[in-house]
């Protein structure tokens, strides 16, 4: 197409706004606060109406090609500014969309020919792609298939402009503005949506390295000289002046003598605290993108005391980070690699949130403190706007994870006991895990005891940090996570089988059309750790509100992860706030969706359940349907024949005049079925004059005779010889062709069976 | 900045998925792979929708003007049966027509469906004849990535037209010289007023326009038809157009060129001579013999001359004046001759002998073939009177009416 081709069309401007406002709307999509993103898009609406307004000006002055293009530039210059403020309050990228909407801005203002429109659209379509890596919303994907339409409309307009513009003939009479690209949008998203839903997408391959990003400052004393910015750290050219560590691309390892982390589960909770959360316990707090939905796993606990959690010493080791990268290196071949990017949304504290047996890390930080039991903490808290990535090798066994154990332990700390442990605890610790040699089976058992036997509820949030067991296990009987996991390690402790309490996130569901994992406050969870000899630490989930881990995962489809996603929410929503709008909302699209598909599979599955019973059923329905036709039609054509018959009749029996008439009646109601009828412009002679042609001839006298009959005053006298030959040309008309609408019937059926396999043959 | 002046959407298109199809594989990110299928989708549909397009679509012609003349405006109504309950989107049509110059196709249907007769308004800028063929229907909708292409075979029904004759155009004279000038009425009255003393030449069929008093009424009653006395004084008051049908004698192409503006001339002569009620004749040889049309002032002899006008082409064939020969033998004596001067001196001056020869006065018009060939455009007409005759002469873009008018 030639790019200088002038835009002559007044629709160019429209479909060009509606190209740069869908893609504004994508691009906004990113943001993370609605009315962030709602002022966003604001701002540039009105940005391109006023384009809009100062384009159609200067056009409509007449101003000169020059002064079109002084005002593009001005808002050119603009752009820049732009660009170069929010360079510096908000980075790179958000700078770099914003001087993209601005060259779409300048652009439409200047818009004359075909260039001008591909710039816009190759504009909107690299935010739209910036867009797309930055959304974490669904809301995104409505937004693409808005730009999807007004590109394609843009484009297909385009292509018919080119068409007609060297187009001989002019079309007479208003032209017709048809919207041609409706149609091929829609058969495209017809074909795209279910492929998107059913078809799985594969993993990223995360070429060229794991994200890692952030805006903040996580070193442990910023004003250290030496210390390297976060930012220095990831590009790894300037700041690190330690010649070994700016050569080595892993890690410099330091042994600390850092203070044991220890402390009470639970114990920074504030009342305050737990009243927020449980406003906001659905809010999101991480955006992860895993291969495998596997448990974030932040902080462990190993003593239990006074019915609360702590951890006990540990030996840590000081991690400085080259280039924002720590590397393990174990040289461990597992299959089961995990690579997860974690995006921090609300502050959390220093612990880092990962999938168990971490290999390699990539953080935008200096320094990141490794423990012996697999946690691992950065120097200061994690705050929003931070992204980390890692990948992990637990080993997988029926869904639950394993955590090899590389060194000797000191398994004893995991079995201590406190007075908590009442007999009858221990009694039902035994009760449940009787007569079973094996520890796994028994740790299984006592898992299953819980999780069949006591009731999940938010209302105990409160208490957060104090599981009272006693009353927990033989009383309330009802809880969250934590009484669940402090229950389950305390009976594996009774039981001889070392244990401890995980915490950290559940991954939830998938957003079914972003990928990501929407880890909101609810998914805060603990759960246990249980020592299995020969296998390691493995993962066990008591508490019922979480579904077991499953062994495979199946594939993953939109619509599967739609399902779960749709499910978790309406479940989450129920727990913490079930009277409000939007948990009825979330429940009545879940459950219409379940009902869809529902009904679709039952739908796909009849053929397959019914069989041959289901061909044999349609085979008679449809031949039993031809049938009931056809004596219908038969039925219809005896009936049809009876009352001519019967008009013959009362015409040889009736007066004169109504005899000639009654048979004129008879006549047209012969024929009419047998293919010859009379059209509404003709006079009964010109009828007349038409059966003559045909094999159905009547005498023409009967035409000179109706027309007595009908318009004339005077008594005619009948011609008893001219009617009975009427009479009886009718009645050979019925003769020669009893069942005219059956027949006509089966020529059809032959003609369109004909048809299909000449054209089948075609 | 260098832009390329052609850019193939396909490509770019497909470049465009590559690049999203490749980030979204690398970071794993769903929602690129959402666009990129989406373009994806966009290709392959516009790939295949034209040739869906296209299937049970028939178009015929529907009550087809027979002719139609240069610049004035035609209805074409074209019927299409599109089967199936989808529209079909960017039909082109391609018929017959003289618009091969333009590259593009003969109508565009921007949406049709079901049975409908489309309506076009075409203004012919060529005269000429065109056969009425197959109709050839292309689809590229919706980007023009793919093309499909069908024939619809004419349908026989109601007698339709096997071609379509585009008369050419004429420009209204102001004055058209010849000897004899007069009106038949005016002729007649001074023959009446010179007492009868006009030589009798013969009779001939009535016409319409001739006044009742030239009628014959003796040999009209003897033989049961209208005839109208001639006179040899009235017979000198013809014209006769000579055309050059030689393409080497002509430059310029299309409407601009001194082939399109000889034709229209001689129809601009033609014309004005039946306004004056002079006998006109044509005169051309095809290649194969010399065609002579006319002379006559009915309607009928118009309607002949107009014809072979609109059929003429030029011709790889000797210029007319190395075929003198054969043009005496029909041409009569006398009359006044339109002659298009060949751009060869010896030509004109043998062509312009030949004519006082015969006694005819010689009107003839030379074109300004520099201005054919430059496309530079002079409005006015040059006329003279000289010795051989009335010359003028035409350039590009010349106004015509002022032809002869010195």
């Amino acid at each position: 197409m030639n790019v200088h081709a002038p835009l002559t069309s007044d629709r160019y401007p429209r479909l060009l706004w509606w190209v740069m406002l869908s893609g504004c709307a994508a691009r906004f999509t990113a943001e993370r606060s609605t009315p962030e993103a709602l002022s966003g898009f604001l701002f540039w609406t009105t940005i391109f109406a006023l384009c809009w307004i100062l384009r159609a000006s200067l056009r409509r002055t007449d101003k000169s090609s020059a002064s079109i293009e002084k005002a593009g530039n001005v808002v050119a210059l603009l752009g820049m500014l732009l660009f170069l403020f929010r360079l510096n309050s908000d980075g790179l990228i958000p700078a770099l969309l914003a001087f993209l909407f601005a060259i779409q801005a300048a652009t439409f203002v200047i818009a004359e020919k075909r260039l001008h429109a591909w710039l816009i659209l190759a504009a909107a379509f690299a935010g739209l792609m910036f867009a797309a890596a930055e959304s974490r919303s669904g809301f995104f994907l409505l937004c693409a298939v808005w730009f999807t339409f007004a590109m394609l409309a843009l484009l297909a307009f385009d292509q018919r402009t080119e068409r007609v513009r060297n187009t001989l003939l002019r079309p007479i009479g208003v032209e017709h503005r048809s919207s041609p690209a409706f149609t091929y949008a829609a058969l495209v998203l017809a074909f795209a949506v279910p492929i998107y839903l059913l078809v799985p997408k594969p993993a990223g391959l995360l070429l060229g390295g794991m994200q890692a990003q952030t805006a903040h400052d996580y070193r442990d004393h910023p004003n250290r000289e030496y210390s390297p910015s976060p930012m220095d750290l990831l590009d790894g050219t300037e700041g690190d002046e330690r010649p070994a560590q700016s050569v080595t691309p892993t890690v410099d390892e330091t042994l600390t003598g850092a203070e044991p982390e220890s402390g009470f589960y639970g114990e920074s909770f504030s009342n305050s605290d737990i009243e927020r959360d449980s406003k906001s316990a659905n809010g999101i707090v991480l955006y992860v993108k895993s291969s495998k939905n596997v448990y974030l796993r932040g902080k462990v606990y190993d003593r239990f005391e006074s019915n609360r959690w702590q951890r006990e010493f540990h030996q840590a080791r000081q991690f400085t980070l080259v280039r924002g990268q720590l590397d393990h290196a174990s040289g461990k071949q597992f299959p089961d690699l995990v690579s997860q990017t974690v995006e921090v949304v609300a502050q959390l504290d220093n612990v880092l949130v990962h999938a168990p047996a971490l290999e390699r890390l990539r953080f935008p930080g200096p320094s990141v403190r490794s423990y012996d039991d697999g946690v691992h903490e950065v120097p200061q808290a994690l705050r929003a706007d931070t992204t980390y990535s890692v990948e992990s090798i637990p080993e997988i066994h029926l869904g639950r994870y394993i955590l090899p154990e590389d060194h000797e332990v000191d398994l004893e700390r995991y079995l201590q006991l406190s007075s908590d442990a009442t007999t009858r605890l221990r009694d039902l610790a035994r009760e449940a895990a009787t007569d079973v040699p094996s520890a796994l089976a028994r740790a299984l058992l006592l898992e299953q005891h819980l999780r069949d036997n006591y009731e999940y509820s938010y209302e105990t949030i409160p208490q957060q940090g104090f599981t009272p067991l006693d009353t927990f296990l033989f009383d309330t009987k009802r809880g969250h996570c934590e009484y669940f996991a402090s229950a389950l390690a305390v009976m594996l402790r009774t039981q001889g089988i070392p244990s401890r309490v995980a915490t950290g996130f559940s991954l939830g569901e998938p957003n079914p059309i972003t990928g990501y994992y929407e880890v909101r406050g609810l998914d805060g969870h603990a759960w246990v750790e249980a020592h299995i000899e020969g296998l390691g630490w493995l993962m066990l989930e008591p508490t019922p509100f979480y579904p077991l881990p499953q062994e495979t995962e199946s594939t993953r489809q939109v619509v599967n992860d739609t399902d779960r996603y749709l499910d978790r929410l309406a479940q989450t929503g129920s727990t913490l706030d079930p009277d409000s709008i939007k948990t009825q909302l979330i429940v009545t699209a879940r459950d219409a969706w379940m009902q869809t598909r529902h009904v679709l599979k039952y739908v796909a599955q009849l053929p397959r359940t019914l069989g041959w019973t289901m061909f044999y059923f349609t085979l008679a329905a449809a031949l039993l349907l031809v049938a009931a036709y056809f004596a219908y039609l038969l039925v219809v054509d005896w009936r049809s024949n009876r009352e001519i018959r019967s008009a013959l009749a009362r015409s040889r029996a009736a007066e004169a005049r109504a005899g000639v008439l009654i048979l004129a009646e008879a006549l047209e109601s012969a024929a009419t079925p047998r293919g010859y009828g009379r059209k509404p412009e003709w006079t009964l002679r010109e009828y007349v004059g038409y059966l003559a042609t045909t094999e159905h001839a009547v005498p023409s006298q009967f035409s000179d005779l109706f027309d007595e009959s009908r318009y004339s005053d005077e008594s005619n006298h009948r011609d008893p010889h001219l009617l009975v030959h009427v009479a009886e040309s009718v009645s050979t008309v019925i003769e020669r062709n009893r069942w005219p609408r059956a027949r006509r019937a089966v020529d059809r059926f032959r003609e369109r069976i004909t048809e299909f396999f000449t054209s089948f043959g075609r | 900045m260098i832009v390329p002046s052609r850019i193939s959407i396909g490509w770019l298109l497909c470049a465009a998925v590559a690049v999203t199809a490749l980030i979204a594989l690398n970071r794993g990110v769903d929602l690129l792979w959402g666009i990129a299928l989406l373009l994806a989708m966009s290709i392959i549909v516009a790939f295949v929708l034209p040739k869906l397009q296209l299937r049970s679509l028939h178009v015929e012609r529907y009550r087809f003007p027979t002719s139609g003349t240069v610049g004035q405006p035609l209805t074409l109504s074209y019927r299409v049966r599109a089967g199936g309950w989808l529209g079909r989107y960017g039909i082109e049509l391609y018929d017959t027509l003289p618009a091969a110059e333009m590259g593009g196709p003969t109508a565009y249907l921007a949406k049709v469906s079901g049975d409908q007769t489309l309506q076009f308004a075409w203004i012919p800028e060529v005269r000429g004849c065109w056969p009425l063929s197959e109709l050839i229907v292309e689809s590229r909708y919706p980007l023009g990535l793919s093309k499909a292409r069908n024939s619809c075979m004419p349908s026989s029904e109601g007698g339709a037209s096997s071609e379509l004759i585009i008369y050419p155009d004429y420009v209204p004279l102001r004055s058209l010289p010849v000897i004899g000038d007069a009106t038949p009425h005016a002729e007649h009255r001074s023959t009446r007023l010179r007492g009868g003393h006009d030589e009798f030449f013969s009779v001939r069929p009535h016409h319409p326009e001739d006044p009742p008093r030239a009628i014959h009424w003796r040999v009209s009653a003897r033989t049961g038809e209208l005839v109208v006395k001639e006179y040899e004084h009235q017979l000198n008051r013809q014209i006769w157009i000579i055309l050059e049908l030689s393409e080497d004698e002509h430059v310029g192409s299309g409407a601009a060129s001194t082939f399109e503006y000889m034709i229209r001339i001689a129809h601009s002569v033609i014309v004005k001579a039946r306004e004056d009620e002079i006998p006109v004749g044509l005169l051309y040889d095809d290649g194969a013999k010399v065609q002579r049309a006319g002379p006559g002032i009915d309607h009928g002899t118009y309607l002949q001359l107009r014809e072979a006008l609109a059929r003429v082409n030029p011709r790889s064939q000797p210029a007319l004046t190395s075929q003198l020969d054969r043009l005496w033998d029909v041409l009569p004596s006398g009359g006044t001759w339109l002659l298009f001067t060949p751009r060869d001196p010896s030509g004109r001056a043998a062509l312009l002998r030949g004519a006082r020869q015969r006694s005819a006065y010689p009107l003839y018009v030379e074109f300004d073939h520099d201005s054919f060939v430059r496309g530079q455009c002079q409005p006015h007409v040059r006329t003279q009177s000289t010795a051989e005759g009335l010359v003028s002469i035409v350039a590009d873009g010349a106004d015509l009416s002022t032809l002869f008018r010195i």
